[in-house]
């Protein structure tokens, strides 16, 4: 999508001080010669994330080991007035590590150690570039798992999933990743290392781990991230549903949920995102629905199978054309290939497309996919949807060529009426990819300038000095220091309802 | 006092106040007017009182959003006539707010299941001390823009800006409910008890160890189980006495109406406490869950040492515990020390929720969180004139 006041290349961030070779030296005393890439032909491949429609290319690339390294180049960062942008994988999809023109890029993917594995505390200590999955398979052995699964599970960081504060398909019922984070040691934009949060819950003072998780790389560094995992279920039931179209398929959803029944996860696929998901990786739905619907119900087996039960029910009631359950570790991982996928495999049914990330409130389903196909219609594209329906987290995939004239801007016109339809139903513009670079644009649909500027204190108290991740998320800095605009009542209206004593 | 009837209100009143240097003392129900330090000031008794309507409640999506000064109780009644909770536990005294639970953020035994205030909050408009009113979150399950404000306002203590609305996740009330109850002469193997189930694939939505118990020496294990299928209470609470062995010899099992009413007056009976001693102090300490043994042999030899009187009640499936110490002052005192290093040690914390007037000004309720000093800086952005709830805070924020 476009961000609407600015140009993806085009920073409107000060003039950035030029990364000289003495600060090039200076690197590679901290991190080694093989921690600092300066090579134009390397530095391209950090030019962008998930999001690739947007590209910038930074001063210099570092790859520290350690928090002490992360410290050491943050430090000179704030020293020498240079902006950094911290980067997990480079999965992300919404330009969240894409590099600010000239800044140094601190890349973790070198910070791969699981720290301390702890059992019986149900807590793992890992570094930032830990791959996601890796916590589970670490894990697994011994019965437990790290909850978090986002699509991209088997690439994305931790670092990564801290910035985004990801989901997946699972977060319905075990939350999203700062459910899962208890403490972290940062490095904050000035080079200083800190402690938030700790090993236990409920800690004294503010929240710090909770406004970090999400802040998308813009308040710091977490270099050492304190995890809690969850033991896997005695019972896991996998099922698939087939539908006419979408309508009776979110009927099911709201059903189901209104049964009192918390399914671990509860998506839904149509009739576009099928095919396409076929065609890629042949996961076995049933090509003729209009929709699928996936179900997965976990915990101790006597609930898990009565619910089962209860849900075949309601998708049968709804209008289910097909219900099949997997009935090995197999079918279940097939099941969830189709949908994992989804993303990817839009590229077998169109050579363009946008990934989109809006929530609405669950019961609203019917009326904004709806509100999408005549969009579509508007615009001439075709918009595929894939959706974790349980928490009204859509993703339509909006679909275009780019060998069309104008395609693609018509692509993220459309793409952005539908977050303007998301916001309007009461949701959100993101539920799990982020704000970045991609969406700054769109923050003021959902918040008033006041909300915005209220936010942003908090970068003033963390990074007054707008060096960490300066372009991403809110479309106008606050400048700190400066005192938002004050509502003076007139003294009698205080008057009257002020009494002193 | 200021009762102001609207949001607009209550900001234009925080406006004029902080533009004037005086000092406000927001309150909900003014049942946690104990946590923290005595404030440096009060000009201003602000009540929430008269901002206490449902704003929204969405049954099918399973949120709801409230003004502040609601009380919990016709929160939990409402949601309730449509099978709902807000599945939030605390011990709570008549009148407690939704506001107030924001502020402070404690939990009860279901935190285990559910998670805390900062699991289950979606979104919070507040009003700053300069009168700016704002918006974080939102009112869907999930939603990533922007900074969490929710969570920030989560456990401050109206330190940072006055909630004046939260939207929520809701939960069904669980249909059936069955606790297994059982004793012993120590803590330790009903600590032990817990890692078992804990390592265990059983999904209980409370585990609570209370001591002492029967005016003796011994110690109780109450593990709750709940869901909307009979059969998984029912086969859970068989799996669990296979899984204790011996110590489930003299348990027995409570359902039907005494099994509410069992976890009610523990409730209650943690609110009222000791009153016939000089000076008293509720404690909280959070740990790792494989500390609390531990945690709990240091309690008891202090409070041996210090001959102090000790009831308490450890939500031990999260690592939580409570207890009310009753004795002298000074012996109150060392014993907080001994027991927030025993805490620290462990790589957990030890706040005082409550304390006898007596007591004030001669202890720390909070700690010394590491991050400190970054809080400090929060807070000079958010209320740089200290207008709000002046020294209450950690470090005297």
């Amino acid at each position: 999508m476009t961000d609407t006041t600015a140009s993806p290349a085009v920073a409107h961030t000060p003039t950035i001080p030029a990364i000289t070779p003495r600060i090039v030296a200076e690197l590679r005393a901290m991190l080694g010669d093989d921690g600092v890439i300066t090579e134009m032909a390397e530095l391209r491949t950090y030019e962008s994330d998930g999001l690739a429609s947007y590209r910038a290319t930074p001063g210099v690339v570092v790859l520290p080991t350690s928090t002490e390294q992360v410290r050491d180049v943050v430090r000179l960062c704030a020293r020498e007035g240079i902006p950094f942008v911290p980067r997990g994988s480079g999965t992300g999809l919404s330009g969240g590590a894409l590099p600010t023109p000239g800044c140094v890029l601190i890349a973790l993917s070198r910070m791969r150690q699981i720290l301390a594995v702890d059992l019986p505390n149900q807590r793992v200590i890992v570094q930032p570039g830990v791959i996601n999955l890796h916590v589970t398979q670490r894990v697994a052995p011994a019965g437990y798992y790290s909850a978090p699964d986002p699509s991209s599970q088997q690439v994305c960081s931790i670092g990564g999933n801290i910035a985004e504060n990801s989901g997946g398909a699972h977060c319905l019922k075990y939350g999203f990743t700062v459910n899962h984070v208890l403490g972290m040691r940062v490095v904050l934009a000035n080079g200083e290392v800190a402690d938030l949060g700790g090993f236990a819950v409920d800690l004294p003072g503010y929240d710090l781990p909770g406004i970090f998780v999400g802040s998308e790389g813009t308040l710091g560094i977490a270099t050492e991230i304190i995890l809690r995992i969850v033991r896997k279920p005695e019972a896991v039931v996998t099922a698939l549903a087939a539908f006419p179209h979408t309508d009776a398929a979110g009927q099911a959803v709201s059903d189901i949920i209104a049964g009192g029944v918390l399914p671990a996860a509860i998506e839904i696929m149509d009739r576009l995102s099928i095919a396409a998901a076929e065609a890629a990786v042949h996961a076995g739905y049933p090509e003729s629905a209009g929709a699928v619907l996936l179900v997965e119900l976990d915990g101790v087996q006597p609930e898990v199978a009565e619910q089962s039960a209860q849900v075949e029910a309601f998708c049968r009631a709804a209008g289910a054309t097909e219900w099949r359950l997997a009935r090995t570790d197999e079918e279940r991982a097939l099941m969830w290939k189709g949908r994992k996928s989804a993303f990817a495999a839009a590229g077998r049914i169109s050579p363009n497309y946008i990934v989109q990330d809006g929530v609405i409130p669950r019961t609203a389903l019917s009326a904004v996919l709806r509100e999408i196909e005549a969009l579509g219609a508007r615009y001439g594209l075709r918009v595929a949807n894939v959706f974790h329906a349980g928490d009204g987290n859509l993703h339509p995939l909006v679909l275009y060529d780019e060998r069309d004239e104008g395609a693609f801007e018509r692509a993220e016109a459309l793409a952005g009426e539908i977050l303007r339809t998301c916001v309007a139903s009461g949701g959100s513009i993101t539920g799990e990819h982020g704000v970045g670079m991609d969406k700054r644009g769109y923050m003021p649909v959902m918040f008033s300038e006041a909300d915005m500027a209220t936010h942003q204190l908090l970068r003033c108290a963390l990074d007054p000095e707008r060096l960490a991740n300066p372009e991403k998320v809110y479309p106008t800095p606050r400048l700190c220091g400066e005192t938002p605009g004050v509502y003076r009542p007139h003294p009698l209206e205080t008057a009257g309802i002020a009494e002193r004593f | 006092m200021a009762d102001p009837s609207s949001g607009e209100t209550l900001a234009a009143l925080l406006a004029f106040a902080d533009g004037e240097g005086l000092k406000v003392l927001p309150r909900g129900g003014g049942t946690h007017q104990g946590m923290g330090f005595p404030p440096a000031g009060g000009d201003i008794a602000l009540s929430l009182a008269a901002l206490n309507t449902i704003i929204e409640h969405a049954p099918h999506d399973q949120t709801v959003t409230v003004q502040s000064g609601l009380p919990i109780a016709d929160l939990q009644a409402h949601l309730a006539q449509t099978g709902q909770w807000l599945a939030l536990d605390p011990p709570l005294r008549p009148g407690a707010t939704v506001g107030g639970l924001i502020a402070t953020a404690v939990a009860g035994p279901r935190r285990l299941r559910y998670g805390g205030v900062r699991d289950q909050i979606l979104g919070v408009q507040v009003a700053l001390a300069d009168g700016t009113i704002a918006r974080g979150g939102g009112k869907v399950v999930k939603n990533v823009a922007g900074y969490d404000l929710p969570k920030l306002f989560t456990g401050a203590l109206g330190t940072l800006g006055v909630v004046l609305s939260a939207s929520f996740r809701l939960y069904p009330l669980p249909a059936d409910s069955r606790t297994l109850v059982c004793d012993a002469m120590a803590p330790e193997p009903l600590c032990e008890a817990v890692q078992t189930i804990s390592a265990s694939t059983l999904t209980p939505t409370a585990i609570d160890i209370l001591g002492p118990v029967d005016s003796g020496q011994s110690c109780r294990l109450a593990v709750r189980f709940q869901s909307r299928v009979e059969r998984s209470v029912t086969e859970q609470t068989a799996t669990l006495r296979t899984l204790l062995g011996a110590l489930a010899n003299d348990a027995h099992e409570l359902h039907g109406p005494e099994e509410p009413d069992f976890w009610h007056d523990l409730d209650t009976q943690e609110a009222t406490g000791m009153s016939d001693e000089d000076d008293w102090l509720d404690l909280r300490a959070t740990l790792l869950p494989g500390e609390l043994a531990g945690w709990l042999a240091a309690l008891q030899t202090v409070v041996a040492a210090h001959a102090l009187a000790l009831k308490w009640r450890a939500h031990a499936g999260h690592g939580t515990v409570r207890a009310r110490l009753a004795g002298k002052a000074e012996s109150l005192l060392a014993a907080v020390g001994a027991l927030r290093q025993a805490a620290e040690d462990a790589r957990g914390a030890l706040v005082i929720e409550d304390y006898a007037p007596a007591l004030a000004g001669k202890l720390d309720p909070w700690g010394t969180p590491a991050a400190l000093d970054l809080m400090r800086r929060v807070k000079a952005q958010f209320d740089p004139r200290t207008t709000l709830n002046p020294g209450r805070y950690v470090g005297g924020i």
